[in-house]
């Protein structure tokens, strides 16, 4: 018969106390950092996709010239942060909005190539935020008409 | 306890990290293929340079080195791209070398696969996962043949007359060969692809049509312009083959000469007067495409009426590479205008189709 | 100790599972999309896509959960604009997604946020 004396369970207490001692920043960084990059990457991935869907819709779009391809812009930026180029109330993204992103008809006057710019967007994490500058980013030839409606 | 659950907090935290990393990078490979692929396409014209310039945009992306649509959170370029050619959806692509093996061609299609190796951190701890891994996309495109219709512009108001009602063999237009967009007084003509070609019982500087922009200045130069004709509110309100378009003279005073020598000082490239350096340039970004215009094309045979209501059938649509403004400008009132004819319609520069009853745009096929 | 280890480590494991389940859900949706964009689909079609990586149910039956729980029921396919004009866009929604959490003080069954992915129509199945 095994007899566990106190000593020896204060002992095994105490081994316990040691292990989690040793092991829990271990832990945090992991549990932590699973959240943090889990959390960023998803958010990274809806961005990649709204910029590159929205860069697919620039590269056929007309592109006005009477406004300087102002209308071209907003229905680009709408299509970034709505998934429709008439706009909309749910961005794709958390707290993305039509400030966060950067169309660049390259260039502005008969462009040849349009890129769509994710800027100053700010991951809110439980612990540490990450600011994305200047991505995700997506360039595409332009392939669309070029109108002039106040001809 | 927490060494024998490592593995297993390893593979929870594997899941969000490095499957998340892998769908990420996953989506930034199909944005290269999808651009490259796009960027591609619209440089095949049926040419050997079409396809070694389709080469260049299919493995580095629209843009270049200037600015890629790179990977792993936008900080790697794309470096393992291939691109294979196709004369229709469903047949054989070719590799570049063996698209590049004849001086001409009927590529229509392109296929740019892009692949990129991604390490794995966390769960390559499990048992049978390897690291690094190999993630691939791919992107099929191709300047699809529609029936044209237009209806919401892009054509120019003036066409040029058949030499055969052919479609298929391009109308008996020969590409490179100038041809006659306005006929000059008397329906002479100094454009060498329609030198002894005889229009017929046609009006004197036949050549613009009505797109539905009317016979008035403003409008006229604003077709000529910046298109917008046929339009949903324009009669006739869309043409495509068989439409029925009125032809007035093209004596119209300086309207129509400065507003074609306008649309083409449009375009950076005042320089170059063939195709084929034109192309350079377009590859080079010293061009815009502005020079490249679409007009339909009419069967001189269906010519009717007199004086300015004179009407002739659509019978296809063609491309045509304007000449530097200064040239256009030279023509005059009653001077004839020419165009390089580079191609059947397409609403993309070129093609490498010759179907001219077709309008040949480029899209993402898979 | 004990408990507070295990918790820690449930938490990881969990978190790691509907991180998962999140990006996977996104990666769905924004192939979905494409392949509706080249494809000649109707909602059905896009639906099994989402779910079963196949335009078809397995043994017909839409009512099964495919990978990672996701069910043809809660996948919507819509489009934006007029058939033709430059702005026609294909539209597709994954929503109402549950995942279940089994970490001490926040075990339960939590909705995720919908998905949404819409892109430019392209070739919808045409093969000239």
């Amino acid at each position: 018969m095994v007899v566990i004396s106190v000593r020896d369970k204060r002992r095994e207490r105490g081994h316990a106390v040691v292990e989690l001692a040793f092991v829990w920043s271990f832990l945090w960084l992991l549990a932590t950092g699973v959240y943090q990059f889990g959390n960023a990457f998803y958010v990274y991935s809806r961005l990649e996709t709204a910029a590159s869907n929205a860069a697919m819709l620039a590269s056929r779009l007309n592109y006005d010239v009477s406004d300087s391809g102002a209308s071209f812009k907003t229905k680009v930026k709408n299509m970034a942060v709505y998934g429709d180029p008439n706009g909309g109330t749910t961005p794709l993204a958390p707290n993305l909005t039509t400030a966060n992103v950067d169309v660049n008809p390259i260039p502005s006057s008969f462009p040849t190539g349009v890129t769509v710019t994710i800027q100053n967007y700010t991951i809110t994490n439980l612990f540490h935020d990450i600011t994305l500058t200047n991505k995700p980013r997506v360039t595409v030839a332009y392939m669309g008409s070029v109108v002039c409606s106040g001809c | 306890m927490v060494a024998v659950m490592a593995n297993v907090m390893l593979a929870g935290v594997g899941l969000a990290v490095d499957i998340g990393r892998t769908f990420v990078v996953h989506s930034e490979l199909q944005a290269f293929s999808d651009a490259a692929a796009l960027a591609a396409v619209r440089d095949l014209d049926g040419t050997r340079t079409g396809i070694q310039n389709a080469h260049t945009l299919a493995t580095q992306g629209p843009l270049g080195t200037s600015s890629p649509n790179g990977i792993n959170f936008a900080s790697t370029q794309v470096t393992t791209a291939t691109d294979t050619y196709a004369t229709g959806f469903a047949a054989t692509y070719d590799s570049y070398a063996t698209a590049t093996t004849s001086s001409t061609n009927q590529y229509r299609f392109v296929k740019v696969v892009a692949s990129a190796s991604l390490p794995l951190y966390f769960l390559r701890v499990l048992p049978g996962v390897t690291s690094p891994v190999t993630l691939q996309s791919s992107a099929t495109a191709g300047q699809q043949a529609q029936t044209p219709n237009f209806s919401n512009g892009g054509l120019v108001p003036f066409s040029a007359d058949a030499h055969n009602t052919t479609a298929a063999n391009e109308f008996g237009f020969t590409r490179g060969s100038d041809y006659t967009l306005r006929w000059g007084n008397g329906n002479t003509t100094t454009c060498g692809g329609d030198s002894g070609f005889n229009p017929g019982n046609v009006p004197s500087q036949h050549g613009p049509v009505d797109l539905g922009q009317g016979t008035g200045e403003s409008n006229l130069g604003s077709a000529i312009q910046y298109g917008g004709y046929p339009n949903a509110s324009s009669t006739p309100s869309s043409v495509g083959v068989g439409t029925s378009l009125l032809t007035p003279p093209g004596n119209r005073g300086n309207a129509l000469v400065d507003s074609l020598a306008s649309r083409s000082n449009q375009d950076p490239d005042q320089t170059d007067t063939t195709w084929d350096t034109y192309k350079a340039a377009l590859a080079a970004g010293t061009a815009n495409g502005r020079r490249v215009v679409t007009a339909p094309i009419l069967d001189p045979a269906t010519y009717s009426g007199t004086g300015s209501n004179v009407n002739g059938t659509v019978i296809g649509f063609a491309n045509f590479l304007l000449a530097p403004a200064t040239t256009v400008s030279a023509a005059g009132n009653s001077g004839p205008i020419c165009a390089t004819y580079i191609g059947p319609g397409s609403l993309d520069g070129s093609s490498g189709g010759t179907n001219g009853a077709s309008i040949y745009v480029s899209m993402l096929f898979q | 100790m004990i408990l507070t280890l295990m918790a820690l480590i449930v938490f990881i494991v969990d978190m790691g599972r509907i991180m998962l389940i999140d990006q996977y859900l996104v990666e769905r949706a924004r192939v979905a999309a494409r392949m509706a964009a080249v494809n000649n689909w109707n909602q059905a079609a896009v639906a099994n896509y989402v779910a079963y990586n196949s335009t078809t149910a397995p043994g017909g039956q839409t009512s099964s959960a495919g990978l990672l729980g996701v069910r043809p029921s809660q996948v919507g396919y819509s489009t934006i604009g007029i058939a033709g004009d430059p702005g026609y866009c294909v539209k597709v929604t994954i929503s109402g997604m549950e995942a279940f959490t089994f970490t001490p003080y926040m075990a339960g069954r939590f909705t995720l946020p919908a998905i949404t992915v819409s892109l430019p129509a392209q070739s919808l199945g045409a093969t000239n």
